[in-house]
């Protein structure tokens, strides 16, 4: 067993030193994934410190982290904890009334948003020297996590040195998990399981953390197969809507052999779902804690128990109230609230912390029966608080009383009537008022004149939520309509009442609405629609079809082409065959190239040249290659790749043509019939694993050697994939090989010229408009 | 030669709603910035992009894109030249709730 830690800073320190040459953080930001080694974090923690320090910001002084995860806010929140510096992270969601109160209370020295990490990964570029070490004390803070809702004072958790490095060492001796493993943090940084278990858990055992933009669940099924993800951090919601995508289809092929673990925390894990995934050999483990316990106080070992949140973590003393109420004792409790010493006291007796939920245990296993602290986690791992909900509810004088709860992942109100009336319109005016990860996505009425209560007269949620998973059968339940004709309504607003056949224009959809309701439905559908698809004839009905997955969404990255004999045989194939052919005809005269010498070969590029034939890619491979530059060519994922073909017999042979091009020259599928989406993820994915891109924007060969003018995707790769681009013009092998030509080609000579690189910072303020006319103007101008 | 002219209105309140994946489908990175996001500005863009889809209908919102010369005057690029298509010229201009463009293109022809 390995040793505890003594100190988060040590932690720290020692994970950056051991792994000073291993990529220990990647990051997935557009169609790119950045990879960050121990040695350039910690340079770049060193930096921010000194940083920091020069802005007067020191140990004991607070700062608000308010942004999506990212190397950025890593690199921040480490080097806040190595200072001294006081963290208080926010929920990315957290309006300006929440923020103002906040800083009220916790009087920071500084916020950062996610502008502001981007501007000072910028700014510290410059600073030099050494940060001083500072002493930091086992009770002096490293954070303040709010936990309170919108509508009531918020409440901060302190959260000591002491505390959060005792419930580490708790987590790492429950879950032992010795394993080289690759970990995708889907929760954002703010939450305290997010950093205990997707960060601190993590460095303990060398694992490699990512970290993703998106919560679109089809973006992360493609991202851990592509990066050969072995287990996820995550919250229900998300791991409900991976399900949903993935239900009757290969989960293998879809994620990897390599994918094997669920960690999952939060909030209540239905036991359907947990099923679901150990069903497929996945190990499914549940925790259970608080901000307030430092994150944990149970957890399952790898084989988990079905249903149960875990084992009594090791060094934590849980002990069940006589009223089921469970009660936690141990280092890893959190001293207080954040200057609030009523609800401190509330919240101990005799020196145990009271959860607020309801338990048992049995046989040393933790089983919950309740949550009483109301919270509901939305998928995307936001709060979400029902007292917030009720508030608005109650002033609608309609709702006699409403409690809001979670139901089936959603957002759930149960409403008492004073009198008959339509309750699709009280929801819409409360959710009017309501922020958009607050609205209430579906209803239902209760059957009774009053909820089940406590005898301090709080309504007892459980069994309200039992009772309408009982009466489901029985009777119908008002969901706040479908969701397709509810987008519909709410983007379109028409006059008249939404059915099938409705057109889309006679529902007032003109052409600003039509884009609102297409990025509507992508997010809700968590798809890409092409916008042409829709217009004014297009019926309710026809959306519908639409919205369902299209047929490229299937399409995969291929990894065959990395295996070593598909490799093999692509030297062979270059080297004895195709270039020696192509030498008794063409004799090419290369210039230009020492502008290749100045790229750094570990970087890709992108390599941008007029198309002339089909000897195009050999040609300029083979001084390429000589510069130790390793190419893949985007080809029509139509005409080459067969995509969208329907004859059988033709799509075989197209499909065959696919297959050469993949294996000959890493051809790849790139194209409208698979949608920009898969084509940028592609290119991404290629550039990712070092290989540079050849591209022909002309999209078509010359016939008299003049050249096309550039599509523009080629800006658009530009302008999204942050990589030098490189000019190169071929003139001659038009002649040499025309178009229509196969096999025997003419004698003659070409030249290539290779030009200087256009830098990612020129394309920093152009549109992808004007970026395909500067690269098409280098390229002519060689 | 032949003359072709396209018009639009827009409610710039209409714009000062979008959510930013909207905003991204119809204006370029550089519109947003250029603009600083003002809404009277935004939705000047948004009506000549409209205009010049009245007289091109299958140009999408991003083969179009409006800048500024130094003056003020506004120009138009477009992401490749439609058959035929001489030359063109576009004015935009916004008062109140209202935003307003008109574009002309002359047609070889």
């Amino acid at each position: 067993m390995k040793r505890d830690v003594t100190s988060i800073q040590n932690l720290i320190e020692n994970f950056l030193n051991n792994n000073k040459d291993n990529i220990i953080l990647n990051q997935k930001k557009g169609y790119r994934t950045f990879s960050i080694t121990g040695q350039q974090l910690s340079e770049k923690i060193n930096k921010t410190r000194i940083f920091l320090d020069n802005k007067k910001i020191k140990k004991g002084n607070s700062i608000i982290i308010i942004a999506n995860n990212s190397i950025e806010y890593v690199t921040l929140y480490f080097s806040c904890i190595l200072s001294g510096i006081i963290v208080v992270p926010l929920d990315i969601m957290a309006d300006n009334k929440l923020l103002n109160k906040i800083k009220n209370q916790v009087k920071p020295k500084a916020i950062f948003q996610n502008k502001d990490l981007e501007d000072l990964n910028k700014k510290i570029d410059s600073v030099t020297g050494h940060p001083q070490k500072i002493k930091i004390l086992p009770k002096d803070t490293l954070e303040i996590i709010y936990t309170s809702g919108t509508t009531s004072e918020p409440k901060g958790v302190v959260l000591t040195n002491e505390n959060i490095t005792a419930g580490l060492n708790s987590a790492v001796q429950t879950i032992p998990l010795k394993l080289k493993l690759k970990i995708l943090n889907l929760l954002p940084l703010s939450h305290i399981f997010s950093q205990v278990f997707g960060l601190f858990f993590s460095m303990y055992f060398d694992y490699e953390i990512f970290l993703i933009d998106t919560i679109q669940s089809r973006k992360i099924i493609s991202f851990i197969r592509n990066k050969k993800i072995s287990g996820i951090i995550l919250v229900p919601g998300i791991l409900q809507s991976l399900k949903n995508r993935l239900e009757g289809k290969s989960i293998s092929s879809n994620l990897g052999f390599q994918f094997r673990l669920i960690g999952v925390g939060g909030t209540y894990l239905p036991i359907e779902l947990e099923k679901f995934w150990k069903s497929k050999l996945i190990s499914v483990i549940q925790g259970y804690g608080l901000t307030e316990t430092s994150s944990i106080v149970s957890g399952n070992p790898i084989i988990s128990k079905t249903g149960s949140v875990g084992k009594i973590a090791k060094n934590v003393e849980v002990k069940i109230a006589k009223d089921g109420e469970i009660l936690v004792k141990g280092k890893n409790v959190f001293p207080g609230y954040f200057k609030d010493k009523e609800k401190t006291k509330q919240t101990f007796e005799k020196g145990w912390f009271k959860t607020g939920d309801l338990g048992v245990i049995k046989n040393d296993y933790l089983y919950l029966k309740e949550r009483k602290k109301d919270i509901i986690i939305t998928s995307s791992g936001l709060n979400v608080y029902p007292v917030d909900i009720e508030l608005v509810l109650k002033k609608i004088s309609e709702i006699k009383e409403s409690c809001v709860l979670q139901k089936d992942n959603q957002v759930h109100a149960v409403l008492i009537l004073n009198q008959k009336t339509n309750p699709n319109n009280l929801i819409k005016k409360a959710n009017k008022t309501l922020l958009s990860h607050q609205k209430i996505q579906s209803f239902s009425i209760w059957p009774e004149t009053n909820f089940p209560q406590t005898l301090l007269g709080k309504i007892k949620k459980y069994q309200v939520l039992e009772k309408l998973q009982v009466s489901k059968q029985k009777e119908k339940l008002h969901t706040y309509q479908d969701k397709l004709s509810n987008i519909v309504d709410k983007t379109l607003n028409p006059s008249q009442k939404i059915k099938l056949k409705s057109k889309l224009s006679d529902l007032g959809m003109d052409s600003l609405k039509r884009v609102e309701l297409i990025s509507e439905l992508e997010l809700a559908f968590d798809t890409e629609i092409n916008e042409l698809t829709i217009n004014q004839y297009t019926t309710v009905n026809d959306l519908q079809k639409i919205i369902k997955e299209p047929e490229f969404s299937q399409i995969r990255f291929k990894k065959w082409p990395f295996n070593p004999i598909a490799k093999l045989t692509r030297i062979i194939f270059q080297n004895f065959l195709f270039d020696p052919y192509i030498r008794i005809f063409n004799k090419t005269e290369y210039s230009g190239a020492e502008n290749l010498k100045n790229l750094s070969i570990s970087k890709p590029v992108i390599f941008v040249s007029n198309h002339q034939s089909v000897l195009d890619v050999p040609v300029i491979n083979n001084i390429l290659k000589k510069n130790g530059f390793k190419i893949a060519v985007p080809a029509d994922s139509h005409t080459i790749f067969g995509i969208g073909e329907k004859p059988f017999f033709s799509r075989l042979y197209i499909k065959l043509k696919g297959f050469c091009t993949a294996l000959f020259y890493n051809g790849y599928p790139f194209g409208e019939t698979i949608g920009t989406d898969k084509s940028l993820e592609f290119t991404g994915e290629f550039l990712d694993r070092g290989y540079s891109i050849i591209i022909f924007p002309e999209a078509q060969r010359t016939i008299d050697g003049k050249m096309n003018p550039f599509k523009p995707g080629v800006g658009y790769l530009a302008s999204n994939m942050n990589i030098p681009i490189v000019p190169i013009k071929i003139t001659g092998l038009y002649k040499i090989m025309p178009a229509g030509r196969y096999a025997i080609p003419n004698f003659g000579k070409s030249q290539i010229k290779i030009g200087k690189p256009i830098l990612p910072n020129q394309f920093e303020k152009l549109s992808y408009i004007t970026a395909t006319r500067l690269i098409e103007k280098k390229v002519r101008e060689l | 030669m032949k003359i072709k002219v396209g018009n639009d209105i827009v409610q710039i309140k209409r714009i000062a709603n979008l959510k930013k994946e909207s905003l991204n489908k119809i204006f370029h990175k550089t519109e947003l910035s250029q603009s600083k996001s003002k809404p009277e500005t935004l939705a000047g863009i948004f009506a000549a992009k409209e205009a010049c889809k009245k007289v091109f209908n299958n140009l999408d919102w991003l083969d179009i894109e409006i800048k500024k010369k130094k003056n003020g005057k506004p120009i138009l690029i477009l992401n490749y030249q439609p058959t035929d298509a001489m030359g063109h010229d576009l004015s935009i201009s916004h008062d109140g709730d209202y935003a307003t463009a008109i574009v002309v293109f002359t047609i070889n022809k």
